[in-house]
């Protein structure tokens, strides 16, 4: 390939332009010369050829000689250098194509060709043959005319070319071929092939003669290169040898680079290291944790703008001035903690290392530096802890102590101290019996060695005396381990001090045995009156017994007061106690009230015990007060006086003083009794007792009547005072202040009219019980009242639509419909409440059951049972405003 | 007089006197011929003769009655239209150029004188030697 290109490269240049030349001038130049003067033949031909046509149309159509035409045409078909023949005639000024040669030319065609030099044209005018004939010479005629014409002299240049192209192959293969071998051995032997011979085929002697000078250099050289290659070789495995050492030497250093490297990126420490300026030049994983800032941006930094906090940079200088001067640092190779600072600016607590190392003459500083925080707050907690512990051991109030194995204390809370009256030094390590010289030592020992051995420890109680004090305890024991892996056992003792415990124990087993005594003298004294009613109720049926008739009712008309006296005062005890019991004030003419008050004992006491009532400044008084309670009050005080009083006297003294808008009273119950010994006064005030159980024995009672009067006194802000000597008397004091209404100078005669009768009153009774409607009849019939009786409530309200009455008293509970649901269906009937009032009529005597019937729209409340001078009164009120409605 | 002046304006047309004269000729191969043929010939179609006399057609001068006649029975056209079709097909080198001549007279003697020549007369009687057969 190279030798065609030196070739063509040889052969181009002056043969190229010669064939160059004579193509251009054979192919191109002469037959375009060629071509133009034939072109100009044949135009002249073919004017010549049109001009004869249209001069023979013409005269063809002026002279009717159409001789010539037949010979013309046949000729122009024939013609091989022309192209096309038209003939154009004119008609009315319109050039229109009759004919062509040959068919088929259109005038488009023609238009075309005008612009060619081959087209002429020749006018007609001959008769009626007015117009042209136009003719275009053949281009391809014109060409093969001149390749024709050119082929001799193309050929002629052929042969020349031919000729020059052999002549210079010849040269080449002599001359030219050798000369490039010489040169391509040469080229050879400057790039340092020597591996071929210098063996140029020629036959010039020159080229010999190079040929045999190059071959000699090739020798010369190949000849050195030999030798140059043995020097190179020993040179080669020396520079191999230095290598290998070179490279172990620096893979070893590598190695200990990286394990240097290593050593500190995976240190659990952050490792600083810092120049003499204090410029940081090492700083691994941990310190880029630690400190937030990375490698890269720590290093070069100065370690008192990155991580010492500002108020130790001071001495951080100074120390380094220091040690660059004496060569001394105290803070070098020394543990100790202080403080560093975060990228956030925080500051933490870290224990810092520092050391020196000399790397050539340069000193760098080496700190190891560790994060104290969570360790830190870890202790803190944990002492918080320990303190929270001990504060809550100490705290605890009860008696802890720990021992070991060896039954040492290792611990004592403070409560134990203080019982045991101990300091805390004089107990731990030491043994119960090195520290106490009791007589339980023994037995404790013996527990807490069976409590190591494994036994359970049930608490046992144990009396311990300190100063001639003794205190209950309740001890106990039991092992506790400490510690996951390795857990330490201790004996845990416990001690709780019972001594209150145990009195409120006792109090309870009095309390339970004062209550039972209480519920046998209840049944005792419910039992007593109700023996007496069975009884003499049965006697009242027996004819022969006539005449003792008005002792038997009298006597069990007395048992049942006074057992509805005693469930009262149940009651008004259980109230009392719940917080329950309750003042009703209103208004109260004192004067009445004092007035009521009688000697409750008349019909069971004989007349050796005189009453006497001594009132003072009580008169035209009308006080706000509840006259019920305070009723019951002096009540109480007088029963328990004429009860306990065999002979003599029971006095009642009131006293009543004005205080401005209050009135106070004054009350002193006092008899000539057994009276009350020291050592009782205190319990009579409490409830269920009384002086002692031999009493209710003797006297009979529940016990509860003093305890009611304390309990309505505190209600009315008040307090009962006991004066009493044994076998001498009692008297009862109290005083009391009410709301003053009126006083007047002298008290009205009260009016006292006749027995009334009650004929004018029609009264409704709802009752599903028929011992009641019984009772009820009985009481109204000495009366005349219009009673009727109904059995349920349904009926009841069938009664009211059907009439009307004055009063309705409604049973609450009965089955079907009770009075509840009765009251809610005749509120429903028109008018009936609004001229009838509803009563109800109940067992149920709290007073909130009061406030409950009144409202639901009773008009008022009466309790069961229900004595004839409370209904008497019922009824004399509703005869009262029967009468003021009709009047 | 409205139509006598239509069929005046009509009579300068040739085509309307769509009638072939007596064909006389000389030499003719073949014969007899049909006016179709005739009309063919006369239209410049055919060149030759069977006997391979050259076919050359002899008319009155184009402005002569004759000239007219034959156009409108040949060309059912004008005289002018029938002499510009001979020209246009002589000048395609189709055929050969009609004859033209004076008279009537100078036809027949011009056909007496040339083998394969034949004319159309309409005035003169036609020489038994040079009589054309027609079917």
């Amino acid at each position: 390939m190279k030798f065609l290109n030196s070739i063509i490269a040889r052969i181009w240049g002056p043969f190229g332009l010669m064939a160059v030349s004579l193509l251009l001038l054979v192919g191109i130049y002469i037959p375009n010369q060629q071509k133009g003067t034939l072109r100009e033949f044949q135009s002249a031909e073919l004017k010549e050829l049109v001009k004869s046509m249209a001069i023979n149309i013409s005269v063809a159509g002026k002279y009717d000689d159409w001789t010539r035409l037949t010979e013309i045409f046949a000729d122009i078909s024939e013609r091989p250098s022309l192209e096309f023949a038209v003939l154009l005639l004119e008609f009315n000024g319109k050039e229109t194509l009759v004919a062509s040669n040959p068919p088929n030319v259109s005038m488009e065609a023609v238009r075309i060709a005008r612009s060619n030099d081959l087209f002429v044209e020749a006018p007609i005018e001959g008769g009626i043959f007015q117009g042209k004939v136009v003719i275009l010479g053949s281009e391809a005629f014109l060409s093969s005319e001149t390749a024709r014409l050119n082929f001799p002299l193309v050929v002629a240049m052929a042969l020349v070319i031919t000729a020059v192209i052999l002549l210079y192959f010849f040269f080449l293969r002599g001359v030219a071929l050798p000369l490039q071998a010489v040169q391509g051995a040469a080229e050879r032997i400057r790039e340092g092939d020597l591996s071929k011979p210098v063996d140029i085929d020629t036959n010039i002697r020159e080229l010999k003669s190079m040929n045999m000078a190059l071959d000699g250099l090739r020798n010369g050289l190949l000849e050195q290169r030999n030798t140059n290659l043995a020097l190179t070789k020993g040179m080669e495995n020396e520079i191999q040898r230095q290598t290998k050492d070179l490279r172990k030497t620096l893979d070893e250093l590598q190695d200990s680079r990286n394990l240097f490297g290593n050593i500190i990126e995976s240190a659990l420490d952050a490792m600083v290291i810092a120049d003499g300026q204090s410029r940081i030049v090492e700083w691994n994983r941990k310190a880029e944790q630690i400190f937030g800032w990375s490698r890269e941006e720590a290093l070069g930094q100065k370690l008192t703008k990155l991580i010492i906090p500002q108020i130790h940079r001071d001495n951080h200088d100074k120390g380094m001035s220091n040690y660059h001067a004496t060569g001394q640092g105290p803070a070098l190779n020394n543990l100790f903690e202080t403080q560093a600072l975060r990228r956030d600016g925080t500051t933490f607590d870290i224990e810092l290392y520092i050391t020196t190392v000399k790397i050539g003459k340069e000193e760098v500083f080496s700190s190891f530096i560790r994060d104290i925080t969570a360790a830190k707050q870890m202790s803190q907690d944990l002492e918080r802890q320990r303190e929270l512990n001990s504060a809550l051991l100490n705290g605890l109030p009860m008696l802890i102590t720990l021992k070991d194995e060896d039954l040492r204390y290792t611990f004592v809370n403070d409560s134990a101290l203080k019982e045991l009256k101990q300091n805390r030094s004089d107990m731990i390590g030491k043994r119960e019996n090195e520290v106490f010289d009791t007589d339980w030592v023994e037995d404790s020992m013996k527990r807490d060695r069976a409590v190591w051995n494994g036994e359970t420890d049930s608490a046992e109680e144990k009396t311990l005396t300190r100063g001639g004090v003794s205190s209950h305890f309740l001890i106990g024991r039991y092992l506790i381990s400490v510690g996951k892996e390795n857990p330490t056992s201790y004996l845990l003792t416990y001690g709780f001090d019972i001594s209150t415990l145990k009195a409120v124990q006792r109090e309870l087993e009095s309390a339970l045995s004062t209550k039972n005594e209480f519920l046998a003298t209840v049944s005792h004294e419910i039992r007593t009156p109700l023996h007496s009613i069975i009884v003499l109720s049965e006697l009242l049926n027996q004819h022969d017994r006539i005449d003792e008739r008005d002792e038997f009712s009298q006597n069990i008309r007395s048992s049942s007061r006074h057992l509805l006296n005693m469930v009262n005062d149940i009651l008004d005890f259980s109230k009392a106690s719940a917080q329950r019991l309750e003042l009703a004030p209103a208004d109260m003419d004192v004067t009445e009230f004092t007035d009521g008050l009688i000697r409750v004992d008349k019909d069971q006491r004989s007349s050796e015990v005189s009453f006497i009532k001594d009132i003072q400044g009580c008169e035209g008084v009308t006080v706000h007060a509840d006259q019920t309670r305070l009723n019951q009050v002096l009540q109480n005080l007088l029963s328990n006086a004429f009860k306990f009083t065999e002979k003599g006297e029971v006095k009642l003294q009131i006293i009543g003083v004005r205080k401005n808008d209050t009135f106070s009273m004054k009350f002193a119950v006092s008899d000539t009794g057994i009276g009350i010994s020291n050592e009782n006064k205190k319990k009579v005030l409490n409830a269920f007792e009384q002086g002692n159980s031999g009493i209710a024995r003797k006297f009979g009672g529940t016990g509860l009547g003093l305890g009611i009067v304390s309990k309505l006194l505190q209600l009315m802000d008040s307090e009962l005072v006991l004066e009493s000597q044994l076998n001498e008397g009692t008297t009862f004091r109290f005083e009391v202040s009410f709301p003053l209404i009126k006083q007047q100078a002298s008290a009205s005669p009260t009016a006292h009219t006749g027995p009334p009768t009650f004929q004018s009153i029609k009264m409704l009774y709802v009752e599903d019980m028929h011992p009641n409607q019984m009772v009820m009849k009985a009481m109204c019939k000495p009366w005349n009242v219009d009673l009727t009786i109904a059995s349920s409530g349904q009926e009841a309200i069938e009664r009211c639509k059907q009439e009307s009455f004055d009063v309705v008293l409604l049973d609450i509970q009965m089955p079907e419909m009770d009075g509840i649901e009765a009251i809610k269906v005749l509120q429903t009937i028109d008018n009936f409440m609004d001229n009838t009032p509803v009563h109800a009529f109940t067992a149920h005597a709290e007073s909130e059951d009061y406030e409950r019937f009144l409202n639901l729209g009773f008009s008022g409340v009466l309790t069961k049972p229900l004595t004839p001078d409370q209904l008497r009164e019922f009824l004399l009120t509703h005869l009262k405003h029967e009468h003021s409605d009709r009047h | 007089m409205r139509c006598f002046i239509i069929l005046l304006a009509l009579g300068w047309n040739g085509a309307l006197f769509a009638q072939m004269g007596t064909p006389v000729g000389n030499d003719l191969d073949p014969v007899p011929l049909t006016e179709t043929e005739l009309k063919e010939i006369f239209l410049g179609n055919k060149s030759i003769w069977d006997n391979n006399n050259p076919v050359t057609v002899v008319l009155t001068s184009s402005d002569s009655e004759g000239f007219a006649k034959v156009a409108g029975w040949a060309l059912e056209a004008g005289a002018f239209e029938f002499q510009k079709h001979w020209l246009s097909i002589v000048f395609q080198g189709r055929a050969n150029a009609p004859v033209f001549l004076n008279s009537e007279e100078e036809v027949l003697a011009y056909i007496r004188g040339h083998k394969g020549a034949i004319g159309l007369l309409y005035t003169l009687p036609v020489p038994p030697e040079l009589t054309v057969e027609t079917p």
